[in-house]
């Protein structure tokens, strides 16, 4: 069968083209709704801007297709295999890609909203300025998560998308837009977070050891157990963050904003917190061996046995502190 | 808007002459403010590309030729380049079909504004960043042009001139038609001046860069002007002061050409640049922020500055005399960064707000989730430059480097008004096949614009 006989079948009723083998097929702004396109072979073929909602195109090959400008809006992609496929300003909302293969896949500009990306494979793809809110990229059982190591993810809205336990290790998240999202336990190991938005976000227990987040607003989110050991975050917006339990472990967090921050039981030694502002701050308990709080402002901040010993407070504003033994500071 | 196969015939007219270099140049000249010292520049540019920005920018033919008798004030021998002045407007004059102006053919006496016996320095446009006061200066004179040089070779140029433009006018602008008007030598006299500390040229130029989106860069970028001007706060045994070498009665060209092009807030009044939410994105499209409310300007000059912005004449007329105010300037208006000069703002002025990166990833969402993304970028593209042929690849790489936050912030940085911008899209939706899709397409693109103009 050809592409033309296909649009025939088509236009005369039949929608089921389950296992259909078309290479490099042309089907350039094709209105094929609701077809069934299960298991099929379509490899290389050009869908740019054709109509494919709710189309199935569950375990097909799709590998090295055009789908520029497609409205696959509702489609079913499961383990649908999309490597190295143009999906550049395509429309995916509501689109089910669980364990989709995605690699080097190209959704610049592409609308993924509400989408379940659970177990796909993102890796090397281009997700830049495409919109992910709402997706679903959580880890999915215990074998595999969603991998998106060395995708880039610039400036791409991610806002309340759930990226539990996903694989971010490395990856370009500079500018990205990750306010509310679900973090909790992703990998995001050495990730380029710079002037990324994770205000509101839940980060609990993420590994953001070696990332950089310079720049960034972090403003009300939840760091509870995470790992920053390394962690560049200069400049940055820590508002009412929570950090309790959080490894700050040789961190850099200078000139950054901790006002209201619950760091209670934190291990920031040999952290670098030189003028950051940590007003009415919670720190109790932390560990602060030979941390730089050097120009600090801990103003009203609360230090109740915290280790400070060998930590440098050197033009610190301690004024109305809870010192580590219950005392007041008084200038 | 002039249609693209009437910008090719009248580029294509115009290239066959045998003055093209010269109108090449002029042409140039006009569009940019400065005159193509470099040779190779010019390459850079198409002059087809020139021409559909000259006929953006002028509105009129009469603005046009206004344009053209600045360009020949900039050419080094102006009077050899009248003929060519003369072929370009009479072959442009096409690209004004409808404007009464046009209907006139362009003579001697269209260009009777150049007088090439006159002297240059009478001959200087509001615009002209030329300096004449270094011979008079009583001083030693400071290292500015050495300065400029050096930050001029930077990578960072043009992020370098953004940011001292911002710092010394209170405005952000990616434009370069508005930012090739001032000289880096004079934007360093005029940090300078404001910063009489070394202190307070950091906080200068912090109170800018903390507005910004990209603040790291930016960051860099300030400190590479910091180290730079470092010089220029040697101790006052080796350098004079710049409060004293910079006093004068006369105004320093810097600020003749600010008070010919606009809000003016940090001259001469001590008063420090006010930060605001700027956009940037060297990338994009970038928009302007300007700072003060409109008439702000005009508020707070004297006599002179209301003389100089009198007679600047379109396109660059100041916002503080422009009954349309700039659409990027308006959404988004935050509060925190509203400019504390509230004593300059007239009663029943319009509030200026600029749009920022949440306002845009909304824009985003709304048109992703209302059109197809691809068919959006496609006619924004179209609008923007040329009716985008979907079976060009070179088009469709070209839409690869644009991201859809990108051309709307061009398109809004283009379109004044949004009545013009929604004329414009549905005129090319009209040309895009399939229409109705296109047609809807900008639709959509103006909705969710509309709530961005004033």
């Amino acid at each position: 069968m050809d592409s033309r006989q296909l649009l025939q079948q088509y236009a005369a009723g039949q929608t089921d083209f389950k296992g259909i083998r078309i290479r490099s097929a042309d089907l350039l702004e094709a209105d094929l709704i609701g077809v069934n396109f299960s298991k099929a072979e379509l490899s290389s073929g050009n869908f740019m801007l054709a109509y494919l909602t709710r189309v199935d195109f569950s375990e097909t090959n799709l590998t090295n297709s055009r789908l520029s400008g497609a409205n696959l809006n509702q489609a079913k992609l499961i383990r649908a295999r999309l490597n190295n496929a143009d999906l550049h300003g395509s429309s995916l909302q509501g689109a089910d890609l669980r364990g989709a293969q995605l690699t080097l896949a190209n959704l610049l500009d592409a609308n993924l909203m509400d989408c379940d990306l659970r177990n796909a494979n993102l890796s090397g793809a281009n997700l830049s300025g495409a919109c992910l809110r709402g997706a679903n990229l959580r880890e999915e059982g215990s074998n595999r998560s969603t991998n998106l190591r060395g995708a880039n993810l610039h400036q791409t809205d991610l806002q309340g998308a759930n990226l539990s336990g996903a694989d971010l290790a490395r990856v370009d998240l500079s500018q990205a837009d990750l306010g509310d999202a679900t973090l909790r336990g992703a990998d995001l190991r050495g990730a380029d977070l710079r002037g990324a938005n994770l205000s509101g976000a839940l980060l609990t227990e993420a590994d953001l050891s070696e990332a950089i987040l310079d720049n960034a607003s972090l403003v009300n989110a939840r760091l509870d157990r995470a790992k920053l050991i390394g962690t560049k975050a200069n400049n940055s917006d820590f508002t009412s963050v929570t950090l309790a339990d959080a490894n700050l472990k040789h961190g850099s967090f200078i000139g950054s904003i901790l006002i209201d921050a619950k760091l209670a039981r934190c291990d920031a030694s040999r952290a670098d917190l030189t003028g950051a502002d940590l007003q009415r701050s919670i720190l109790s308990e932390g560990y602060f061996a030979r941390t730089n709080l050097s120009q600090t402002n801990l103003t009203d901040a609360i230090l109740i046995r915290a280790e400070i010993s060998s930590a440098n407070l050197n033009g610190a504003e301690l004024t109305g502190a809870t010192m580590p033994d219950g005392s007041t500071y008084r200038r | 808007m002039v249609p693209s196969w009437l910008l090719d015939e009248v580029a294509q007219q115009l290239e066959s002459q045998a003055e093209r270099r010269q109108m090449h140049q002029l042409a140039f000249a006009a569009n940019q403010n400065r005159w193509p010292e470099d040779p190779n520049l010019l390459d850079l540019y198409r002059l087809r590309d020139i021409v559909q920005d000259l006929t953006r920018s002028y509105r009129s033919f009469e603005e046009l030729k206004q344009g053209l008798r600045r360009a020949l004030s900039q050419a080094p021998e102006g009077k050899a380049f009248i003929p060519a002045a003369r072929t370009f407007l009479k072959i442009t004059r096409q690209a004004y079909q409808g404007d009464s102006s046009a209907a006139a053919l362009p003579s001697e006496a269209s260009l009777d504004g150049f007088n090439p016996s006159e002297p240059a320095a009478q001959r200087l446009s509001p615009f002209e960043t030329r300096s004449s006061d270094a011979k008079s200066h009583p001083f030693p004179p400071l290292p500015y042009d050495e300065i400029a040089a050096t930050l001029e070779q930077s990578p960072s140029a043009t992020r370098i001139k953004k940011l001292l433009y911002a710092v010394c006018s209170g405005e952000w602008s990616n434009d370069s038609v508005v930012l090739g008007r001032f000289r880096l030598t004079n934007l360093l006299k005029q940090l300078h001046k404001m910063s009489e500390e070394e202190e307070s040229l950091h906080s200068a130029l912090r109170n800018v860069v903390v507005t910004l989106n990209r603040q790291m860069e930016y960051e860099l970028v300030a400190q590479l002007i910091q180290r730079e001007c470092h010089r220029l706060y040697a101790p006052p045994m080796e350098i004079s002061h710049p409060e004293n070498a910079l006093k004068s009665s006369a105004p320093t060209s810097y600020e003749e050409e600010l008070l010919s092009t606009g809000p003016n807030r940090g001259s001469g009044n001590g008063v420090d640049p006010v930060p605001l939410g700027f956009y940037d994105d060297d990338e994009a499209p970038e928009p302007t922020g300007v700072l003060l409310p409109m008439g702000a300007a005009a508020n707070q000059g004297n006599h002179l500055e209301a003389e100089n912005l009198a007679e600047a004449s379109p396109p660059y007329a100041s916002p503080a005399t422009d009954p349309s105010p700039e659409p990027w300037t308006t959404p988004d208006y935050n509060p925190d960064y509203a400019p504390s000069t509230s004593a300059h703002s007239e009663p029943g002025t319009q509030e200026v707000r600029t749009l920022d990166w949440q306002a845009l990833a909304e824009l985003r969402v709304e048109l992703m989730r209302y059109a197809n993304p691809l068919r959006v970028k496609a006619l924004m593209f179209s609008t923007l430059y040329y009716p985008f042929d979907l079976n060009a690849g070179g088009d469709w790489s070209k839409l690869q480097t644009e991201t859809l936050g990108d051309l709307i912030l061009r398109l809004m940085e283009q379109f004044t008004s949004h009545n013009s911008l929604d004329e414009q899209l549905k005129l090319m939706a009209c040309q895009l096949m399939p229409s109705d899709e296109y047609g809807s397409a900008a639709g959509a693109i103006a909705r969710a614009l509309r709530p961005f103009y004033p």
